[in-house]
């Protein structure tokens, strides 16, 4: 049983031929070839199911109920006891507690990412097709978002429309438009040199069809480990907020918050900050890993050996 | 098959032809295509424009079945006639007439309507087909933008015209990185056949080929114009090119037209001086004795800022006097010799109107060019 088998029951029967956005559908197979050459990408790919898998079905894995005060304080990890990573200062079992949090960690990291990829990228590739006034007006909007600290811009809007699972998930992505539209206008720009989106339009397609059929798949590769990196970023970040106690809600177990609960406690207690660190580093690492197999996956001219 | 299409097209124009002396398919008039210079927010904003003359002023007519060479250096806006004429780029002024249907302001409909009648062959067959895409689909997407054909008789289309520019069909699946130059080139004539057009702009097809497969993908596109009844306007830096497949070429020089006329006229009395020494620039294998060889001096002024009077005037061998530079000379008919003809052979150049003894003792070409 090797990773590659696990990997490919887990999407057999899901090689059917359509497309969407210009994106091909052989994609998959591509993918699950570089899994199965590619250590890293093997690594990366195991990282991120076993933290996903463990976050979707926390209420089903995880041993006890991660707010329930019923152990001793401040017991160390023990491996063979009834809490393998420990308690907290309430007496909370910790790996269930992480279990739980990985599920707000995840979640708002990708949801921060994907709402800062979707608008960015959108003004990126209307900026750079169409140039012009266009060009100046949208990017001259998102220097001016770039000009603040993203800190201080997620602070802001946490203060003023609340704290709460979205609030915190737009606060955090709202940092990461300027860097999509940058990156991908950048590519538009080189693409739109390029004779095909000519062809394109003697051939008798709309702008928007262009934009989105001919330019967006050309400039996915960069955009996919752009996307990867601030996933692993955006959960640092919902970290930072937890710990600030500006996350989602104080008494919520994130990966942030269990870090930031610990702290008052690291001469005594350290596995308490130290263990959710370490689960968001292997994350971080897991998924920049997974972003590079996913990059080759969209390389047609992969041919197969490297 | 291809005979169908020959008679559908030829019945739409009632059988015009080049001899036939008709209306033209397409026609400009003062066509101009001048782009904004790159620049900086605050120039734009203070409305301080610079502009390149890319295309400055441009007269053309191409018959049915006619194939026009366009040739002259980089940066003389062959190219970008070439766009302005199939509306890839909108025209700055002037008129474009196609099939009897003024189309220098289509939009919409009648815009994409146009698509389907003139098509595009690009210079660079890697660059202009998407590398995300197989070449079946690069084909086949112009049947279904225009709704000529879908699912399995898309599929059985794309298969015929991959057959028909000498492609196998099993290789359809294949991405354009797959490819040689040369059959890069054969999809990129499949994909502009799909929709049968009636006139096709060629942005220098095969300038970017192996000389070999230049002359496979030429003599290509001459069975093509004839099986379909193509018109072709030919787009080339390379007079040699040209002269297999032109019936009249037309040569450009920062953004005009300096001379046009049947292949043959161009080729053995050339009026113009800058067609005399593009034509010395031809190397030679025989190295004829008596050929006076003369090189063009630096690069062509900028389009930005032309020259006043005659755009060649600054690197005329032939330069006469400040006339040159103070009147830019009109394209009226020349006569060089006596087959040629002097309703098409036209050049825009002083000496038309001087004495022929005093040109020839100046000119370093001699008086007898090219023939």
């Amino acid at each position: 049983m090797s990773v590659s088998d696990l990997v490919e029951s887990a999407f057999s029967g899901s090689s059917e031929s359509g497309k969407t956005f210009g994106i091909r559908s052989d994609l998959l197979e591509r993918f699950i070839k570089t899994i199965r050459r590619d250590l890293r990408a093997k690594i990366g790919f195991l990282v991120v199911a076993l933290f996903g898998l463990s976050a979707i079905f926390a209420p089903m894995l995880a041993p006890y109920d991660p707010m329930s005060q019923q152990f001793p304080i401040l017991m160390p990890p023990d491996p063979l006891s009834a809490n393998p990573l420990g308690t907290d200062s309430f007496g909370r079992d910790l790996l269930s507690r992480l279990m739980y949090g990985a599920r707000i960690s995840l979640a708002v990291g990708l949801g921060a990412v994907t709402f800062g990829a979707v608008l960015g990228i959108l003004i990126g590739l209307f900026a750079g097709y169409y140039g012009g006034y266009i060009d100046d007006l949208l990017m001259r909007a998102v220097d001016v978002m770039w000009a603040f600290p993203w800190l201080l811009i997620a602070i802001m809007l946490v203060a003023i429309f609340g704290q709460g699972f979205w609030n915190v998930m737009v606060a955090i992505g709202f940092a990461y438009i300027d860097d999509f539209a940058r990156l991908a206008r950048g590519e538009v720009l080189a693409i739109r040199e390029e004779e095909y989106t000519m062809a394109a339009k003697s051939v008798g397609l709309e702008d928007y069809e262009i934009i989105f059929e001919e330019v967006f798949p050309n400039t996915v590769a960069p955009l996919i480990v752009q996307f990867t990196i601030f996933t692993a970023r955006a959960i640092l970040a919902e970290s930072t907020l937890s710990f600030l106690g500006l996350g989602v809600k104080p008494t919520t177990p994130t990966w942030g918050a269990l870090l930031g609960q610990g702290r008052g406690f690291i001469t005594q207690a350290w596995w308490i900050s130290i263990i959710p660190g370490i689960a968001i580093m292997v994350t971080v690492l897991g998924i920049n890993l997974f972003g590079d197999a996913l990059r080759d996956a969209f390389d047609v001219k992969e041919t197969g050996q490297t | 098959m291809s005979s169908q299409f020959e008679s559908s097209v030829t019945d739409t124009t009632g059988g015009q032809s080049a001899e036939s002396g008709g209306e033209p398919l397409l026609s400009a008039k003062g066509l101009k295509k001048h782009f904004p210079v790159e620049q900086s927010f605050l120039d734009r904003l203070f409305g301080d424009d610079e502009w390149v003359h890319a295309v400055d002023g441009v007269d053309l007519t191409l018959a049915e079945r006619e194939t026009l060479g366009v040739v002259g250096e980089s940066g003389c806006g062959k190219s970008t006639l070439g766009r302005t004429l199939s509306r890839l780029y909108e025209p700055t002024a002037g008129t474009i007439h196609f099939d009897g249907e003024e189309i220098s302001d289509a939009e919409g409909d009648r815009l994409k309507a146009l698509r389907k009648d003139v098509q595009v062959i690009f210079q660079d067959p890697l660059s202009s087909l998407n590398p995300r895409k197989t070449v079946g689909e690069i084909v086949g997407k112009p049947l279904a933008v225009h709704d000529i054909a879908t699912g399995e008789a898309k599929d059985e289309r794309v298969a015929e015209l991959f057959e028909e520019v000498g492609l196998s069909p099993d290789l359809r699946d294949r991405y354009p990185h797959e490819f040689s130059g040369g059959q890069r080139q054969r999809v990129g004539i499949a994909r502009a056949l799909a929709v049968e057009p009636k006139l096709i702009i060629a942005d220098e097809p095969v300038s970017a080929l192996d000389v070999s497969v230049q002359a496979q993908i030429i003599n290509l596109m001459k069975r093509l114009q004839q099986e379909y009844g193509l018109s072709y306007v030919f787009i080339a830096h390379d007079l040699s090119v040209v002269r297999h497949v032109s019936d009249r070429i037309a040569v450009m020089y920062l953004g005009k037209i300096v001379e046009e006329g049947p292949t043959h006229d161009i080729f053995e009395a050339p009026a113009h001086p800058y067609t005399k020494s593009l034509l010395a620039a031809i190397p030679s294998i025989t190295g004829e004795m008596g050929r006076r060889t003369v090189h063009l001096d630096g690069n062509p002024p900028s389009p930005i800022d032309p020259p006043s009077g005659c755009p060649f005037h600054t690197r005329c061998p032939e330069y006469i006097d400040e006339e040159c530079e103070a009147d830019e000379p009109a394209l009226q008919p020349v006569e060089q010799s006596a087959e040629s003809d002097p309703e098409r052979h036209r050049s825009a150049c002083h000496w038309n109107d001087r004495d022929e003894a005093d040109r020839a003792a100046q000119s370093p070409y001699g008086n007898d060019v090219g023939g």
